[in-house]
C-alpha cells in the first residue's frame, strides 16, 4: 500500500483528488497548507506528495524545498499541483527540487495515470 | 496629489525658468534704447546740419569779400595804370626836346596848336594847360572860365608837382561844364634842368572809370573809386564836397591797408559785406561793397537742402523705429509663447545637449525629481536623473533612454513601468522617460528632448492589473477544475456508487455556483466604475428584506442568528434588489470567517434620518494594519484564516459602492481574534418625504 498527501487548501481540490485515486492500493492523507503538510511528511512518509503551489500560509514551492531540504523527508516524490503554467513558476519547481508538475485544470484519469507510472517507476 | 510644490520653491522654479527667455521687459528696453539711438542720430543730423549752415554762410561771406577783394585789387591796379598812362602822356610830353620852350611867351600860339594837337590825340584830357612856376597860367586848351575850383586844384596841383619834383595827381573837383575829373601834372625844365614850368592835363573821372569798368563783380556788388581826400568819384555818393575818409574801410584803404570787413557804409541801409584796397601810387582807394543778403540765397535752398535730408533721416529713424519694435514685439511674443508652453506642460521636459548636459528642466520635472530652483541646469543628467532598473540598479548613461536617443538620432522610450527616478528626498518615483534626438543644425547632433512621466498610477494599476489576473485565475481555475474533474469521474468511473456520484454532482453544483457569483460580481465592478449600476430606489419594508435574507441563511448555515429590529422602524428609500445583496454580502463574510455554531447578529435602528443596519460576528475580525483597505478592490488579507476561505476581494468593494449608491453609508468596527461589526445607513422614508414638503 502506497501512502499519498494530497496538499490542497480547496476542499473540493481534495475531494477530487481522493475520489479519484481512491482504492485499496493507496492510502490517502490531506493537508490544507504548508505547515501541516511537513509534519504529515514526517509523520507518514508517504511516498508521493501531491502539492499545490498557493497555499494559505506558504508557497508550495517553498514547501517543496524544505521538504527537498531535509534528509527525512527528502525520499518523497514530490509532483507540484499548479494552477499557474507559466515556464517561470515551473524552472522554480524545478530549481526547489520537484520531481514533476500537474495543471489545474486537470483530468482524473490522466492523473490516475500519472500516479500509477510514478509509483510503477519507483518500484 | 493633495501635496502641491512648496510656493517658495515654485516662485524660485519660476523664476528661473523664466530667465533666459525674452521677456516683455527686455523687448521694451531694446526698443528705448533703439528709439534713444535714433533720436540721438536726429539730434546730430540737426546739429551738424546747423553747423554746416553757419559755416556754409561764413564760408560764403568770406568767398563774396575774398572775391570782391580781388574784384578790388583788379580795379585798383586798373585805376592806377589809366592814371599813371594818363602822367606818362605828359611826361613824354614834357622830356620832348624843346618842350622848355612851351613856356616861352613867344610860344603861346605854337603852345595853343600844339596843345589842340594833344587834345586830339589824346581826348583823355578834358582840358591841357602849362603853368609858371609861380602859378600863372601861361595858355590852356580848350579855354575854361577860370572858377573857382579850376583855380583851386590848377594851384593845388602845381604845389604838389613842384614839391614832388615830378609828377602830381590831385583829388577829385567839378569841371566848368559840371563833370567830375581829377588834375595830373608834371613839370618842364630848361636845359639848365631847372624847372621853368607845370604842364597840367584834367582827366574825367569817368574816363578813369571807364577802366575800371571791365572788372568783374559779383551780382549786385558795387565798385567805390575814392580819391585821396575821401571823395566818391564813382558808386554811391558821389562828390567832390562830402569826404568819408573816417569811414573805417575807406579810411583804412586810405592809409593803404587792404582787407575784408562787414562794416555799414554812407548812404546804404544795414551791413555790408566789404572789400578795401589802397591805389598805393595815387593815395586813392578801390571799395567793393555787396549787401549781406547776397548770401541768403544760396544759404537759404542749402538749409533747405540739409533740412530736406534731416526729415528724410528723421522719418527713417521712425520708421526704423516702429518696424524695429514690431519685430521685437513679435519675436518676444513667440519666445514668450514657446516659453510658456514648456513651462506649463503637464510632463516633466527637459533638454539636454549632445553631451548630456542639462540645458532647460520645466516646472513639471522639477516637480518630479524634487530639485528645484534651476539647480539641475548645466550639470549632466546622469547625476541629476538616477534611474533604476526593475532590480533596482543603477542604469549607466550610455544605457539610458536619452543617451540612446543621442546616439541613434532615434525616438527611444523607456517599456513598462519598471523605470524608477530617485528624488531629491531618497524617494523611488516610478516613471516613464521618451527621448527624441532635438535636431537644430542638420549636421550636428544637438542633444535631446526628454520627456519624463511620473507613472506612478500606472504602475499601481499594472500592479491591481496582475493581481486581478492571479486572483481571477485562480478564482476560475479551482471551480473548473472540479466541474471538469467530478463530470469526468462521473461519465468514466462506473463503479461510484449513488453516495459518491451524489458527492460528485453537488461539487459541480457548488462549483457552477461559485462561478456564477464570481462573473456577477466582476460585473458589478464593471458596472460600478463605469457608472452604468443602476439604482431602483422605492420605500421596502427593511424589516422584512432582512428576515428574508437571514432565513435562506439559517436554512443552510449552522450559525445561531439573531435578530434585532425593532417593529416601528418604518420604511426606507432603497432598491430592493441591491440591499438584499448588501444584506446577503455582508452575512456571508460573517459566516465565512467565524466559527460554526458562534452567534450572528442583524441589528437595525433608527438614527436620524437613517436606518442603521448592524452585523456582528464572532469571528476572527480585521487587525488594525488591514482596516483601511478592506473596501478596497482585490484586497485581500495574507492571512491563512482568511486564505482558507475563498474570495476575490470584491465583495466589500461592491457592498459599500452599493450602500453609497444608495443614499448610505458603510463602515466597520473591528478586533482581532474577537468579531466584526459591518454597519450600514440607508435613508428613512419619513425623513425624505419630511425634506421634500420643505
Amino acid at each position: 500500500v502506497r501512502t499519498l498527501l494530497i496538499v490542497d487548501d480547496e476542499d473540493g481540490v481534495r475531494a477530487l483528488v481522493r475520489m479519484t485515486l481512491e482504492s485499496e492500493k493507496y492510502q490517502i492523507l490531506e493537508a490544507r497548507g504548508g505547515a501541516e503538510a511537513i509534519s504529515l511528511v514526517k509523520r507518514h512518509q508517504p511516498d508521493l506528495v501531491l502539492l499545490d503551489v498557493m497555499l494559505p500560509d506558504s508557497s508550495g514551492i517553498d514547501v517543496c524545498r524544505a521538504l527537498k531540504a531535509d534528509p527525512d523527508t527528502r525520499a518523497a516524490t514530490v509532483v507540484m499541483l499548479t494552477a499557474k503554467a507559466q515556464s517561470s513558476d515551473l524552472e522554480e519547481a524545478e530549481a526547489a527540487g520537484a520531481d514533476g508538475y500537474f495543471t489545474k485544470p486537470f483530468s482524473p484519469v490522466a492523473l490516475m495515470q500519472r500516479v500509477e507510472r510514478i509509483f510503477g517507476a519507483s518500484i | 496629489m493633495s501635496e502641491k510644490r512648496d510656493p517658495r520653491q515654485g516662485d524660485g522654479a519660476a523664476s528661473t525658468w523664466r530667465s533666459p527667455g525674452l521677456g516683455q521687459a527686455r523687448v521694451r528696453r531694446l526698443i528705448v534704447v533703439v528709439i534713444v539711438a535714433l533720436s540721438g542720430l536726429v539730434v546730430l543730423v540737426a546739429v551738424l546740419g546747423t553747423e554746416q549752415i553757419l559755416s556754409a554762410r561764413s564760408s560764403l561771406r568770406n568767398q563774396i569779400r575774398n572775391g570782391e577783394l580781388t574784384s578790388a585789387r583788379l580795379a585798383a591796379s586798373a585805376v592806377s595804370s589809366a592814371v599813371s598812362s594818363r602822367v606818362e602822356i605828359l611826361q613824354n610830353l614834357a622830356v620832348q626836346p624843346g618842350s622848355a620852350n612851351l613856356v616861352e611867351p613867344g610860344q603861346a600860339v605854337n603852345l595853343a596848336a600844339a596843345l589842340v594837337a594833344i587834345e586830339r590825340l589824346y581826348p583823355q584830357f578834358s582840358n591841357i594847360a602849362v603853368l609858371s612856376p609861380s602859378g600863372a597860367l601861361l595858355s590852356e586848351a580848350p579855354s575854361w572860365p577860370a572858377t573857382a575850383e579850376v583855380v583851386s586844384t590848377r594851384r593845388a596841383s602845381k604845389t604838389g608837382v613842384l614839391r614832388s619834383g615830378q609828377r602830381y595827381v590831385t583829388g577829385a573837383f567839378v569841371q566848368p561844364d559840371g563833370e567830375l575829373a581829377v588834375t595830373v601834372a608834371t613839370v618842364l625844365r630848361g636845359a639848365d634842368g631847372s624847372i621853368v614850368g607845370v604842364l597840367q592835363g584834367a582827366v574825367p573821372v569817368s574816363s578813369i572809370s571807364e577802366a575800371v569798368g571791365g572788372t568783374r563783380l559779383n551780382g549786385g556788388a558795387i565798385l567805390y573809386l575814392v580819391d585821396q581826400h575821401g571823395h566818391i568819384l564813382t558808386g554811391h555818393g558821389v562828390g567832390a564836397n562830402s569826404s568819408h575818409s573816417s569811414t573805417g574801410p575807406i579810411r583804412r584803404a586810405l592809409s593803404g591797408q587792404s582787407g575784408t570787413t562787414t562794416a555799414t557804409l554812407p548812404g546804404l541801409q544795414g551791413g555790408r559785406l566789404v572789400a578795401y584796397v589802397p591805389v598805393s601810387s595815387l593815395g586813392w582807394a578801390v571799395i567793393v561793397e555787396n549787401s549781406q543778403s547776397a548770401i541768403e540765397g544760396p544759404v537759404a535752398s542749402m538749409t533747405e537742402r540739409l533740412a530736406a535730408i534731416g526729415g528724410a533721416v528723421l522719418l527713417f529713424a521712425i520708421a526704423a523705429a516702429v518696424g524695429l519694435w514690431f519685430l521685437l514685439r513679435q519675436l518676444g511674443r513667440q519666445r514668450d509663447e514657446v516659453t510658456a508652453i514648456f513651462a506649463s506642460v503637464g510632463e516633466g521636459v527637459a533638454t539636454v545637449d549632445a553631451s548630456g548636459q542639462v540645458l532647460k528642466i520645466n516646472p513639471a520635472l522639477e516637480q518630479i525629481c524634487g530639485c528645484f530652483g534651476g539647480s539641475a541646469l548645466g550639470r549632466p543628467w546622469w547625476e541629476t536623473f538616477v534611474m533604476y532598473d526593475e532590480r533596482g540598479s543603477v542604469i549607466g548613461w550610455e544605457e539610458t533612454v536619452v543617451a540612446r536617443a543621442i546616439r541613434t538620432r532615434d525616438v527611444v522610450a523607456s517599456r513598462g513601468f519598471t523605470l524608477s527616478l530617485l528624488t531629491k528626498d531618497g524617494r523611488r518615483t516610478p516613471v516613464a522617460v521618451t527621448a527624441s534626438p532635438l535636431v537644430i543644425d542638420r549636421l550636428v547632433p544637438s542633444g535631446a528632448v526628454v520627456v519624463v512621466r511620473d507613472v506612478s498610477g500606472e504602475r499601481e494599476v499594472d500592479q491591481l492589473k496582475t493581481s486581478l489576473v492571479s486572483t481571477v485565475s485562480h478564482e476560475l481555475r479551482t471551480p473548473l477544475t472540479l466541474i471538469q474533474g467530478f463530470s469526468e469521474l462521473l461519465l468514466v468511473r462506473k463503479d461510484l456508487d449513488s453516495a459518491r456520484s451524489h458527492e460528485a454532482l453537488a461539487q459541480v453544483h457548488a462549483s457552477s455556483q461559485r462561478l456564477g457569483r464570481l462573473i456577477d460580481d466582476l460585473l458589478s465592478v464593471s458596472r460600478i466604475e463605469s457608472g452604468r449600476l443602476t439604482i431602483e430606489a422605492a420605500p421596502i419594508d427593511l424589516k422584512e428584506a432582512v428576515t428574508e435574507v437571514v432565513s435562506s441563511f439559517a436554512l443552510e448555515d449552522d450559525h445561531r442568528f439573531v435578530t434585532d429590529i425593532p417593529s416601528d422602524l418604518g420604511a426606507v428609500v432603497a432598491d430592493r434588489d441591491k440591499t438584499v445583496q448588501v444584506l446577503t454580502n455582508l452575512l456571508s463574510n460573517a459566516v465565512k470567517y467565524s466559527p460554526s455554531g458562534s452567534e450572528v447578529r442583524v441589528a437595525a435602528r433608527c438614527a436620524g434620518n437613517h436606518a442603521e443596519v448592524g452585523i456582528t460576528d464572532h469571528g476572527i475580525g480585521v487587525p488594525t494594519s488591514e482596516a483601511a483597505g478592506v473596501f478596497e478592490k482585490f484586497s485581500r488579507s495574507d492571512r491563512s484564516e482568511v486564505r482558507q476561505v475563498g474570495g476575490t476581494g470584491l465583495g466589500l468593494y461592491i457592498t459599500k459602492n452599493l450602500v453609497e449608491l444608495q443614499g448610505g453609508q458603510l463602515w466597520m468596527r473591528s478586533e482581532e481574534g474577537r468579531g466584526s461589526t459591518f454597519t450600514f445607513t440607508l435613508p428613512l422614508e419619513m425623513a425624505m418625504a419630511g425634506t421634500e414638503a420643505k
